[in-house]
């Protein structure tokens, strides 16, 4: 991976003005942002654009946020993108199964800004001493 | 040996025909013995002077009419009687008296000769057979009157010679006085060996009898004792085996009637359950006795056996005058008596006397009965009992089936406010989720342009934003806290209980609380103690039920002290941490602290707006220190402040307050 060019992060979420509120906000810290609305776009996505990142919502039409979640770790092309899984439901267990399906962390809706980019650089940062360290 | 006194009539009676068989066969004797005499006097008549003779000329002589014409007279009437009216004391005096002419006669036929003297005395010989002296008093007057008379003026006839003396009469009576005596102490012997016979044929008659008696006894009571026995233990109801009591003592002791009565305790009164013999209905006048009165009713008060004449028994009444028609002789009447309680009481009147045995059975079957009749009371209580124990048991069903009834109702009730509040809850949920993915936006929206203004210097939409922002997250405070109330009340409210360090958890929760309180210009005061040690509990929870408090005290504080302390304590009976948290605020009223812990209850709905907050933190407060096994209370005045102190068990958290499995809800 070209470490000087910005990380990618794709962002999953089926709401429009979320997708786009949160990717601007991720564009002005210099990241760039892949979009996608749905489940199979976001697999979809996952493949084709390499982000270094996925920011995956739960609620999806098609298939589910799990479901996409599961499907982009078990694709060895695509199972080392770290994803946090968002979610707008606050009960306890969706944490529980984001991390089951795979998600490597969990955050709830509304995004806390802060909060949520510390989380990004931690696994960006983590992954790219993975992948050097192989 | 039999007892002579009652067997004199009998023997009497036996003596009397003795007697009589005697004389009648006696007169029969004699009715031959007077035919034959009159026969025979012919026969001397013919022999030895059958003709007169005068000159040549013969004719028959006087003497055999005599025999024929006055031994006919003589004898043949005396011999009818003796066959036509055998055994009359007439009978016999004639007889005696024609016997003392006929040897007359004869004495006169043989001309007076001594030989026939000596028909006088065989026939007194013979008369003397009748064993009746008397006979022979008439026989002997005859006789010395003949001898007496003919001596006198004719004593050729009597003595056989021309000239006699005028005292030979006294002679012939003398012996014939003398064998009078003798025959008169045979007839005398005779009678008394007679009497003596009777005497002994009586008693020997009484024996039997007593024998045959007694044998007849004896099977009948033992046929009664069976019978009884049989009745008494047969199935049957009160009134039948009494009833079959009653029948067998009649069947089997000759009674005439037998009943049974009953004592009713609570009216003292005897009531007629069995009647058999004469009388078989059991309403009659007798039906009800009271105690003491009438000859039962004085057995049962008495307590006594009543044995006696059937006549002595209730006069007054027309009992005796039945007793007479009917042949009633004995009256038999026993107490019913158990363990010397009075149950009622046995009567029979019976055709006989009743023997010693007879009576010591009628005392057993009495007993028997007593027993018998105590045994059916017996077994009715338990009867009874025992319905009332089906009836209790069948009410005790009722109940258990009715409540059984209620407990589905309320199962069916309880499953539909379950779903109820389960459908509320997955609405609340869902309608978090939809509030939030808007408000997602808005926030987001919100920091991007302030962001950007930030940059671009606008710093007049910088304020507006931030309100934006701020309003924002206030609803997402409320929709966090609406929904952990609703998880609350669903059930749905998980526990994560672990183990961890107290003091460490106050440093860490102050580092967010510290600006909440600190921003009216309080100062935080934190009193721990160096041994608080571990808790086992619920981490998140036990920080936000602090962290709501500290930030409840802040909100109502302007300028003053909050202080947190924390300490051991106990809460029923189990250790526990207590944190109070003090403030110099506002204060409330009583009214107000009754219901702080309601949601959306703050002192006045202007609270909200004057302070801030949700109005759920306590709310929230409340229900976990409840989940966590723990309580709050609160303690405050207007204008003094206020104080709330949590406790909350430090080890051994209750599992069963554990809200459940988390459900996922889409």
């Amino acid at each position: 991976m070209d470490r000087r060019s910005p990380a990618t992060i794709l962002v999953v979420e089926d709401h429009e003005a979320s997708r786009d509120a949160l990717s601007r906000r991720l564009e002005r810290r210099g990241y760039r942002t892949v979009l996608a609305a749905d489940g199979h776009e976001a697999v979809s996505k996952g493949r084709s654009a390499s982000p270094d990142l996925i920011l995956m919502d739960l609620g999806l039409p098609g298939i589910d946020g799990y479901e996409a979640t599961r499907q982009l770790k078990g694709d060895p092309s695509t199972a080392r993108i770290p994803i946090i899984v968002l979610s707008a439901h606050a009960m306890t267990n969706d944490r529980d199964m984001a991390l089951a399906a795979g998600g490597d962390d969990f955050d709830t809706k509304p995004v806390r800004f802060q909060q949520l980019l510390e989380k990004i650089q931690t696994l960006i940062k983590s992954q790219g001493s993975s992948l050097n360290s192989q | 040996m039999p007892q002579a006194v009652p067997t004199t009539s009998r023997a009497t009676e036996l003596f009397e025909q003795y007697q009589s068989d005697l004389h009648q066969r006696t007169d029969r004797l004699f009715a031959g013995l007077l035919g034959f005499q009159w026969i025979a006097g012919i026969l001397f008549a013919l022999w030895i002077s059958p003709l007169a003779w005068s000159g040549t000329v013969s004719r028959t002589h006087v003497h055999v009419w005599a025999a024929i014409i006055l031994g006919g007279i003589i004898n043949l009437f005396p011999a009818a009687l003796g066959i036509l009216r055998p055994g009359r004391t007439s009978t016999r005096f004639t007889i005696g008296v024609a016997q003392m002419l006929m040897g007359a006669l004869l004495i006169h036929l043989t001309g007076g000769r001594i030989e026939t003297h000596f028909h006088v005395f065989g026939s007194l010989a013979f008369l003397a057979f009748y064993r009746d002296w008397r006979v022979l008093i008439p026989a002997t007057i005859v006789v010395a009157l003949d001898h007496l008379l003919r001596g006198l003026f004719w004593p050729q006839s009597v003595y056989g010679v021309f000239v006699a003396s005028q005292w030979r009469w006294l002679e012939h009576a003398a012996w014939v006085v003398f064998e009078d005596v003798f025959l008169l102490m045979s007839c005398v012997r005779g009678l008394a060996e007679m009497r003596q016979t009777a005497e002994r044929t009586a008693a020997l008659e009484q024996e039997v009898r007593t024998r045959q008696q007694a044998e007849n006894d004896e099977r009948a009571l033992a046929s009664l004792t069976s019978a009884i026995g049989l009745a008494l233990t047969r199935g049957t109801e009160l009134r039948a085996m009494l009833q079959q009591c009653t029948e067998a003592l009649v069947k089997h002791l000759d009674g005439g009637l037998s009943r049974i009565w009953t004592l009713n305790d609570a009216e003292r009164m005897l009531e007629l359950q069995a009647s058999a013999g004469t009388h078989t209905q059991l309403d009659g006048p007798q039906a009800k006795v009271p105690v003491g009165v009438l000859s039962v009713g004085m057995i049962a008060l008495e307590r006594t056996p009543r044995l006696s004449p059937a006549e002595q028994i209730d006069p007054h009444l027309d009992d005796a005058l039945w007793a007479r028609r009917e042949g009633m002789v004995a009256f038999a009447g026993y107490p019913l008596l158990v363990d010397s309680k009075l149950v009622g009481v046995m009567t029979i009147f019976s055709r006989r006397e009743y023997s010693s045995s007879v009576q010591a059975t009628m005392a057993a079957v009495a007993d028997g009965v007593a027993v018998g009749i105590e045994r059916k009371r017996a077994e009715a209580e338990l009867k009874r009992r025992a319905r009332d124990l089906e009836e209790a048991h069948e009410i005790q069903r009722t109940h258990a089936l009715q409540l059984s009834a209620l407990v589905d109702q309320l199962r069916v009730t309880q499953r539909h406010a379950e779903a109820a509040t389960r459908a509320k809850s997955d609405f609340l949920a869902s309608m978090s989720h939809e509030l939030r993915t808007p408000l997602n936006a808005i926030i987001l929206y919100s920091e991007l342009l302030q962001e950007e203004a930030e940059d671009s210097g606008q710093q007049g939409s910088i304020t507006d934003l931030q309100r934006i922002q701020s309003a924002g997250k206030h609803l997402l405070e409320l929709i966090n806290g609406i929904l952990d109330l609703s998880k609350i009340e669903a059930g749905k409210m998980s526990l994560s209980i672990e183990t961890f360090d107290i003091r460490t958890m106050i440093d860490e929760l102050l580092d967010t609380a510290a600006p909440l309180v600190q921003k009216n210009n309080n100062r935080l005061n934190v009193h721990c103690e160096d041994t608080l040690g571990a808790m086992n509990s619920d981490l998140t929870k036990t920080r936000q039920i602090l962290l709501n408090l500290l930030s409840n005290a802040g909100k109502f504080t302007r300028d003053g002290v909050i202080t947190l302390d924390a300490r051991h304590s106990t809460l029923a009976g189990r250790p526990c941490v207590e944190f109070a948290v003090t403030d110099t605020g506002v204060g409330m009223t009583e009214a107000q602290t009754e219901k702080i812990f309601e949601p959306f209850t703050q002192a006045d709905v202007t609270t909200t707006r004057k302070y801030g907050g949700t109005g759920l933190g306590l709310a929230l407060v409340s229900r976990f220190c409840q989940l966590l096994g723990g309580s709050v209370g609160v303690q405050s005045a207007p204008g003094e402040g206020a104080r709330f102190v949590v406790r909350l068990p430090t080890a051994g958290h209750d599992s069963s307050v554990d809200t459940g499995a988390p459900a996922r809800v889409a």
